[in-house]
């Protein structure tokens, strides 16, 4: 065997010893309204299937019809909706992202942003774009003094703002995820802006602020879990039933504290971590043909089935339901309770039993 | 950086170590001697000492602007490291900077090592270098190794390392043929910067903005060959290696394991022309693999370069392109630590620099040689703002007597676009003492 020909050996078996080696972590992955959108259109019928909720989310579940879906869901006690805008798998935390405003002044502590005179909404100067891994709808503003003159096209990218070297002043967090320009979008949660990033315009759906908290020291945005029911198929597979998903108000064992609020309107969060939930044996689906005649209770488990044979007395006072965190948490043991790889942001649009959220700005 | 860095205007100058650099495989401790003088028998009494021990102690002295950092004071994106270009306030040979604090901020494993000096001016141990060349008689094998020690302090205590950068055999089978396999850990094939590498081989002090990702080390093997082409005073070799980690350095990939289970393989075609009134050296390099910086193997990193060296009448000029592309892998893992997301990357970068060594000698100062560089790079993450950032390099370096080095320079450092504007430029210098 020649020298050469030894040698193409040796590198060949030190490229097959490595096949025995355990598979790589798969790669995070984050899916943005245009992802989805795309994944839709291929054909495909649910995202984050690989990962650890069983059978991912279905699409159907996330668009419709052009638009984004609003998913019937609970909480504390109440039927509502919400849209998802993002999905992520595999990461173990976000990070919130700084968002720059221009203001021409501040009144009473609060600054007077420069708006686009055609729409009379501001235009933010988003830091990192949707086609970034790392980025996120959860911005931080960051308002800064413009020098007179400034309009709201004057600045458009981050190195601009900052080479200014212009007065910044930290605000609140706001949730903006990026959108496709021609997404149809007719909800009241949230309005239909745009901003640039690097330069160039983009499309946003703006839901306001207050609806996330991060941590000060490494950004990173807290989670909220939202509760997935999940049960066994008849080869003892873990399936996903169509069950309302339960949306939590508090970290995950703290029982579901009361979230905060905006006068009389809930803020629930906008990012949530997906938990599966094993329904205990002794519950049951709330009944299809009482549904007709009670629908705010459709979809619901009832862990205390004796009270239905009573249709008149069905409330929250007779009946118990896992509608809540706080009712989730009583009735469930802990170890039932898993984390899966999954985040989304997910806005509430509707509680209530159909009340609509408006944004606060 | 501060605008109004350092112009080319610098004369540079030689390096009359351009007839040092060769294509010879760069490991080889030492200049391939070819003279005609005495040869010592190989055996026996009077023969040479089949162990070699050589080595350096670099002592820098530096100063860089701001924190020591290219994060702007203000910038709130994370990554930190996505949007600057961290590697720029280099100190020393080994491309370290003053610092890599990010205030708190995610980074994402786009790092280099840190003198963890900040703005601050202080003296610096760069490296304790010993170099161990052991030949046996009669055997065309030559086993080397290169142990470093490099002390370090952080914000959060000590953190000095012993590293061996190289430790590998290399074998000559035919005497007749310029051809040599090497197994082991040792230089990168791709480029000419790799030559460079070491502080007391190095014309000046820093590295330049392309070479994290051409004179990495790594662990595997390496076939160099060349055949010369005397009617015509040429030469054409090539250079061709398989590696854990391709050639970027440490600090991004890991050289010592494999992370994939596949190889990454890399190479360079020279040609030289070694005419009497001047030199040329012109090189193609290609590397292509999985990213060593995660673990799936379908996730390749692909890099492309072109090089030339000139040497007429004392001049020395060279200029490296080098092209990089990765794929979007799964989580990070560096010599560094461990982090979430291989992003996609790319970049595009180069640079060209000139020296001139002044031909005189006093006393001890056998030479002096003052040098330039320009750099640029532009390279942007998958859905992060690109950035293009350039350097002036300017500095002079004394050669005291056969043993001792003294270099300065100047690093200006300007962000052209996407990257905030900091201040980052360093003065630093450098005293090597060779054994």
């Amino acid at each position: 065997m020649s020298f050469f020909r030894r040698l193409a050996v040796a590198v060949t078996l030190s490229g097959l010893a490595g096949c025995g080696q355990p598979p790589a972590a798969p790669a995070p992955w984050l899916w943005t309204v245009a992802d989805l959108q795309a994944r839709a259109a291929s054909g495909q019928t649910a995202v984050a299937a690989d990962a650890t909720l069983p059978g991912g989310i279905p699409l159907a579940q996330i668009l419709s019809d052009g638009t984004l879906f609003a998913r019937p869901s609970l909480a504390d006690r109440y039927s509502g909706s919400y849209v998802t805008t993002e999905v992520w798998v595999g990461y173990p935390e976000v990070w919130v992202q700084p968002m720059y405003v221009p203001v021409s002044g501040w009144m009473d502590g609060a600054p007077v942003v420069i708006a686009d005179p055609a729409t009379g909404v501001w235009k933010p100067v988003f830091s990192v774009g949707p086609s970034s891994g790392f980025y996120s709808p959860f911005w931080r503003a960051i308002y800064f003094d413009a020098p007179a003159g400034t309009t709201a096209d004057t600045f458009t990218s981050t190195k601009q703002i900052l080479d200014a070297g212009l007065p910044l002043h930290e605000g609140a967090g706001w949730t903006i995820p990026i959108v496709p320009a021609d997404l149809a979008w007719g909800n009241p949660a949230a309005r239909l802006e745009t901003g640039w990033v690097d330069g160039a315009p983009v499309a946003t759906l703006n839901f306001g602020k207050r609806l996330f908290t991060w941590d000060a020291a490494d950004g990173v945005v807290d989670e909220i879990p939202m509760f997935v029911f999940v049960t066994h198929d008849a080869t003892g597979v873990r399936v996903v039933p169509n069950l309302r998903i339960v949306l939590g108000t508090g970290a995950v064992g703290s029982g579901g504290p009361p979230p905060p609020t905006s006068g009389p309107q809930p803020l629930y969060s906008s990012y949530w971590r997906l938990y599966t939930v094993e329904i205990p044996p002794s519950a049951v689906v709330f009944p299809d043909a009482a549904a007709v005649t009670s629908p705010e209770y459709g979809g619901r488990l009832v862990t205390t089935p004796d009270c239905l044979s009573n249709p008149d007395n069905i409330d929250p006072e007779a009946c118990s339901y896992l509608d809540s965190q706080q009712a989730i948490e009583q009735a469930v043991p802990r170890e039932a309770i898993r984390a899966t790889d999954v985040t989304v942001t997910g806005p509430v649009v509707t509680y209530k039993n159909g009340s609509p959220i408006m944004p606060v700005l | 950086m501060r605008r109004g860095g350092l112009g080319l205007a610098m004369v540079l100058l030689v390096a009359s170590r351009a007839s040092a650099q060769t294509d010879a495989p760069a490991d080889a401790a030492e200049p391939i001697n070819d003279s005609q003088g005495y040869t010592p028998p190989a055996e026996g009494a009077g023969a040479p000492s089949p162990l070699v021990i050589n080595g350096y102690v670099d002592v820098g002295f530096a100063k860089a602007q701001g924190n020591g950092t290219s994060f702007a004071p203000g910038d709130q994106r994370v990554p930190a490291d996505y949007g600057v270009d961290p590697f720029a306030p280099a100190v020393n040979s080994r491309g370290d900077v003053a610092s890599t604090d990010a205030g708190g901020r995610f980074v994402n494993g786009f790092l280099p090592r840190s003198a963890g000096i900040g703005g601050n001016a202080s003296f610096l141990l760069n490296t304790l270098d010993v170099d161990l060349k052991y030949t046996p008689a009669a055997t065309p094998l030559m086993v080397f190794s290169r142990v470093q020690l490099l002390p370090r302090f952080t914000g959060a205590g000590d953190d000095t390392r012993v590293y061996v950068e190289q430790a590998f055999g290399r074998w000559v089978p035919f005497e007749s043929q310029e051809l040599a396999l090497s197994v082991g850990k040792f230089d990168s094939v791709f480029g000419i910067e790799y030559l460079d590498n070491e502080s007391n081989i190095r014309t000046g002090v820093t590295p330049s903005l392309v070479a994290r990702y051409t004179t990495g080390q790594s662990l595997g093997a390496k076939l160099f060959y060349r055949i010369q082409l005397p009617a015509i005073w040429s030469a054409v070799s090539l250079n061709l290696a398989a590696t854990n980690s391709g050639t970027f350095v440490e600090a991004l990939q890991p050289p010592d394991a494999s992370l994939t289970g596949a190889p990454v393989g890399s190479g360079r075609l020279g040609y030289e022309l070694n005419a009497a009134a001047v030199q040329v050296k012109l090189g193609a390099s290609g590397m292509f693999g999985p990213r060593n910086d995660q673990g799936q193997q379908a996730v390749h990193q692909r890099a492309f370069g072109l090089d030339a060296r000139v040497a007429f009448h004392g001049i020395y000029l060279s200029a490296e392109y080098v092209r990089v592309d990765e794929g979007e892998g799964g989580p990070k893992t560096t010599s560094l630590g461990t982090f979430p997301l291989a992003s996609g990357f790319w970049v595009r970068g180069g640079y060209g620099q000139l020296a001139y060594a002044l031909p005189w000698s006093i006393g001890l100062l056998h030479k002096l040689t003052v040098y330039g560089r320009y750099d640029r790079r532009h390279a942007w993450f998958q859905g992060f703002t690109p950035i293009t950032v350039d350097r002036f390099t300017g500095g002079v370096r004394l050669d005291l007597g056969d043993s001792v080095l003294l270099k300065a320079e100047y690093v200006a450092n300007r962000e052209l676009a996407g990257a905030p504007a900091v201040a980052n430029n360093v003065f630093t210098s450098s005293l090597v003492y060779s054994f």
